[in-house]
């Protein structure tokens, strides 16, 4: 009883402070403002929903820390002479009271962060380019929440060890900012709020978004290479790819097959300019879960191949026209200045094929694979280049997964690969063996800081077939920012802090 | 029974101030104990420590048979306590505040409700029972103290100070209210007005720079400093007043007066039984005309007392180091001023 008591004592004195009302006006204020203008800024430069809120949770982390702070530190300090006088004299113990301190401020303050992030959540959800999941969502909320409760429980600490509550005010964020290099410097970037800021947008980020990785063209089809499984309704709804010419010129495709094997789709219907350009833009496709493809990664510029010798070439610069006069109105260019060319020459082995306006997927993607216009660059077998699949490191060794058989030779040439820490800071290998079984190369004789992540670039490695490896996909990051250890790192310490609070309380006089 | 039993109780605050030094208390149970001392004797430390608001540097508190300490509010649930000018929560009311002190207590709605609604009543509240806390003077905070410390009807009460900063109405109902509690719980009552010591406590232990000087009853205080005399207040013309002073000198049992105006103090050669010796006086009085209009006879021997006390605990100078007062039950055995040697 005397806890619920005290509980409830404490909630009505925090309902009546100053700090707190103002607090709320000013939360309420900023957060109308700040997602506002994001999200308005969002429909002119689509913005991921994961870089919203990870700004918008650094955004109370960062601001709102001092009032958190204000708010534990000056809990015992501020109120010492009363609590003995009114309350610690009564029948009810420290730890009692303290923990009523400790419950009902992270109540409090808990609750408005939900409430704050739970909105913020939702409109980006909902207006930006989602490219979040239900538990991302989660675990990124969860460990700021943990990150304002390490708060919460510091400044109360501190209150309890010091009378003065401006020492305790001034003193906790020097602690907390000072605290980021310190723990960089120690090995124990999961403490500190610092990494936590900037590794947000990661942890919000579903890592399993749909990517576009790589585009090989003809003049009468575009194939996509995704890196995961998507849904077929979105995947296949020609609507959802917007092809922009060199000149501003916007072709649309007739039809887009989904080829769930290959998780590639075939853009079907088009009548592109040989020896030119694509700009490849995908919108609204989304994995099997609802997942929409990353913003980050879904746009890339395709090459069309030159003609063949001999064969007739549209101008480049003059658009393109349907030769026989069969090819549908929606494959021609729309642009005023391909859409006065109509005087090219047939279009190549693509251009020929798609003029019929019918040509199944199956045969056309045998027609982009098949195609001796190709450049050895895109000719892997099934059309599908090799690629970086992901990277795993330890602080002395690297491993690169690759999509396909390597060439064992320039597989295992350590020039080949490139590893870098985010500041640009090289770290050469000494060797690299090639594994065939599992198409990968460990990299070995390094050292690693895995505190940052380690990205990897491969350069000049070629597969099997002599395809060198995908420009599109010829990287990896490894980085060992997982949830758990954002949740050990600030819910363990929270613990601790507030325990340690509840032992100095116990053995403090008043 | 002792109710409260320290031993060798030590406070000092962060090695730069010896706040209690060895103190050995007994509280027996039904006493109305009064804790005199002069301001920073360590009155409002020993309470805390009592209290477990504080936690010794050495020594131990007993209290009902248990050890105190900062989480055994089961010691606490059978204890009243006001703090010398208490400060309470600025948000609450007489009202709120009073109701979380129930709920601390572990009381229900049913008794709480009619208890706080009865204690505002009878410390005078009502007209600010709803009125915040920050608004209200020394007096009534006291007040609103004294209500707090009745609330849970503790058997034993700890008051510190509770006449400090009161107006004159208020200080008598306070001390008639302790008069009133003591006759059925045991109190223990901080000042250092000596008047109101004299007048609610049947005890006493006097505090001297953190050393418990003595420790006994309120007589064998006055006792200690060996003579009884009485302040006569008269009335008459002064020649008759001058001729019953020269008459005075011949009753043997008076070793000496000292005349100041119409007020008389005169000093037995007796420090026991005194009845006899005052009813001949009277006699004289009433022989020769002599109007009586009061006569006092305590307050000036406790003052006399409690000084003299103090000025021989000076006087002990270095030998205080080896005078340290032995564990006392008042009342039970006669106090020794100064305390007795270690026994080595």
């Amino acid at each position: 009883m005397a806890s619920s008591a005290l509980f409830q004592a404490e909630l009505l004195a925090l309902s009546r402070s100053w700090v707190l009302r103002g607090w709320l006006i000013a939360l309420a204020l900023t957060e109308f403002f700040m997602l506002s203008s994001t999200l308005l800024q969002s429909h002119v430069k689509p913005t991921p929903a994961s870089g919203i809120l990870a700004a918008h949770l650094n955004g109370f982390l960062l601001v709102w820390s001092l009032v958190i702070i204000v708010l534990g530190a000056g809990s015992i300090s501020m109120e010492s002479d009363v609590i003995s006088d009114s309350i610690l004299s009564r029948a009810c113990t420290r730890t009692q009271y303290i923990a009523a301190k400790l419950l009902s401020r992270a109540f409090v303050v808990l609750g408005i962060y939900l409430i704050s992030s739970g909105i913020a959540g939702y409109c980006a959800w909902r207006f930006a380019s989602n490219d979040m999941t239900l538990s991302t969502l989660s675990a990124g909320i969860l460990v700021v929440g943990l990150a304002v409760l390490l708060l919460l429980a510091l400044g109360i600490a501190l209150s309890v060890l010091f009378n003065n509550t401006i020492f305790a005010v001034v003193g906790m964020p020097l602690l907390w900012y000072v605290a980021s290099p310190i723990f960089s410097f120690i090995g124990a970037d999961y403490l500190s709020p610092a990494s936590l800021t900037r590794n947000l947008p990661r942890i919000l980020k579903d890592p399993d978004a749909p990517l576009l990785l790589q585009g090989t063209a003809t003049t009468t089809s575009l194939t996509l290479a995704f890196s995961k499984s998507l849904d077929p309704q979105t995947a296949e709804d020609p609507a959802n790819y917007a092809l922009e010419g060199e000149n501003g010129a916007a072709y649309t495709a007739r039809t887009a097959v989904y080829d769930k094997t290959r998780t590639s789709v075939i853009l079907g219907g088009l009548y592109l300019p040989s020896g030119g350009t694509v700009k490849v833009m995908v919108r609204n496709v989304t994995d099997a879960g609802g997942v929409a493809i990353s913003p980050a990664a879904d746009t890339m510029t395709v090459t069309i191949p030159p003609a063949p010798p001999g064969a007739g070439t549209l101008p480049r610069s003059a658009g393109v026209a349907p030769t026989g006069g069969s090819l549908p109105s929606a494959a021609a260019p729309t642009s005023p200045g391909n859409s006065a060319g109509s005087t090219g020459s047939p279009a190549p082995v693509g251009g020929a094929s798609a003029s019929s306006g019918s040509l199944p997927s199956s045969r056309a993607s045998s027609a982009a694979s098949s195609s001796p216009t190709q450049p050895v660059a895109d000719t892997s077998a099934g059309g599908i280049v090799p690629r970086v699949v992901q990277c795993t490191a330890t602080t002395s060794s690297l491993k690169v997964d690759f999509s396909t058989e390597m060439d064992p030779k320039d597989a295992e040439t350590v020039e080949n690969y490139v590893i870098e820490n985010p500041t640009g800071q090289t770290h050469p290998a000494v060797a690299a063996v090639y594994n065939t079984a599992t198409h990968s190369v460990l990299l070995s004789g390094l050292h690693l800081s895995l505190d940052d992540p380690v990205k990897v670039t491969v350069r000049s490695v070629r597969d099997k077939n002599g395809s060198p490896i995908s420009s599109r996909a010829n990287s990896a990051v490894y980085s060992e920012v997982t949830v758990w250890k954002y949740v050990l790192g600030f819910g363990i310490p929270t613990l601790l802090v507030s325990l340690l609070a509840m032992v100095w309380f116990s053995r403090r006089d008043l | 029974m002792p109710i409260l039993q320290t031993s060798n109780l030590t406070k000092l605050f962060g090695n730069r101030l010896i706040a209690l030094n060895g103190v050995n208390l007994t509280v027996e149970e039904g006493s109305v104990f009064g804790l005199l001392g002069p301001n920073g004797a360590g009155k409002t430390t020993l309470m805390k420590l009592l209290l477990g608001l504080q936690t010794p540097t050495a020594g131990k508190v007993e209290m009902f048979g248990q050890r105190m300490s900062p989480n055994a509010a089961h010691l606490r649930q059978r204890i009243g306590y006001l703090p010398t000018n208490p400060k309470f929560p600025p948000t609450m009311t007489p009202i709120t505040y009073l109701d979380l002190v129930g709920q601390l207590f572990g009381m229900g709605s049913e008794e709480r409700k009619p208890r706080l609604a009865s204690l505002i009543r009878a410390v005078d509240l009502l007209p600010a029972a709803s009125r915040p806390i920050k608004s209200f003077s020394t007096g009534m905070t006291t007040r609103l103290g004294i209500a707090a410390s009745l609330m849970n009807d503790p058997g034993f009460l700890i008051w510190d100070e509770p006449t400090a900063g009161l107006d004159p109405a208020g200080r008598k109902y306070t001390l008639d209210l302790l008069s009133e509690l003591g006759k059925t719980k045991t109190i223990m009552v901080s000042s250092h007005i000596l008047s109101d010591i004299d007048r609610v406590c049947d005890h006493v232990g006097i505090l001297h720079d953190g050393k418990l000087i003595f420790c006994g009853s309120v007589r064998a205080l006055k006792e200690t400093i060996g003579r009884n005399s009485v302040e006569i207040e008269l009335d008459g013309a002064e020649s008759l007043l001058d001729a019953f002073c020269l008459r005075l000198g011949s009753l043997t049992e008076i070793v000496g007066f000292e005349r100041k105006g119409a007020y008389l103090e005169v000093r037995f050669a007796v420090t026991e039984r005194i009845a006899a010796p005052l009813g001949r006086l009277l006699l004289l009085a009433a022989e020769m005309g002599v109007e009586i209009l009061s006569i006092s006879s305590t307050r000036g021997q406790t003052e006399d007392a409690f000084i003299h006390l103090l000025e021989a605990d000076q006087a002990h100078g270095f030998s205080r180091a080896y005078g340290a007062l032995p564990p006392t039950t008042h009342g039970l055995e006669r106090p020794v001023p100064g305390g007795t040697p270690r026994p080595e």
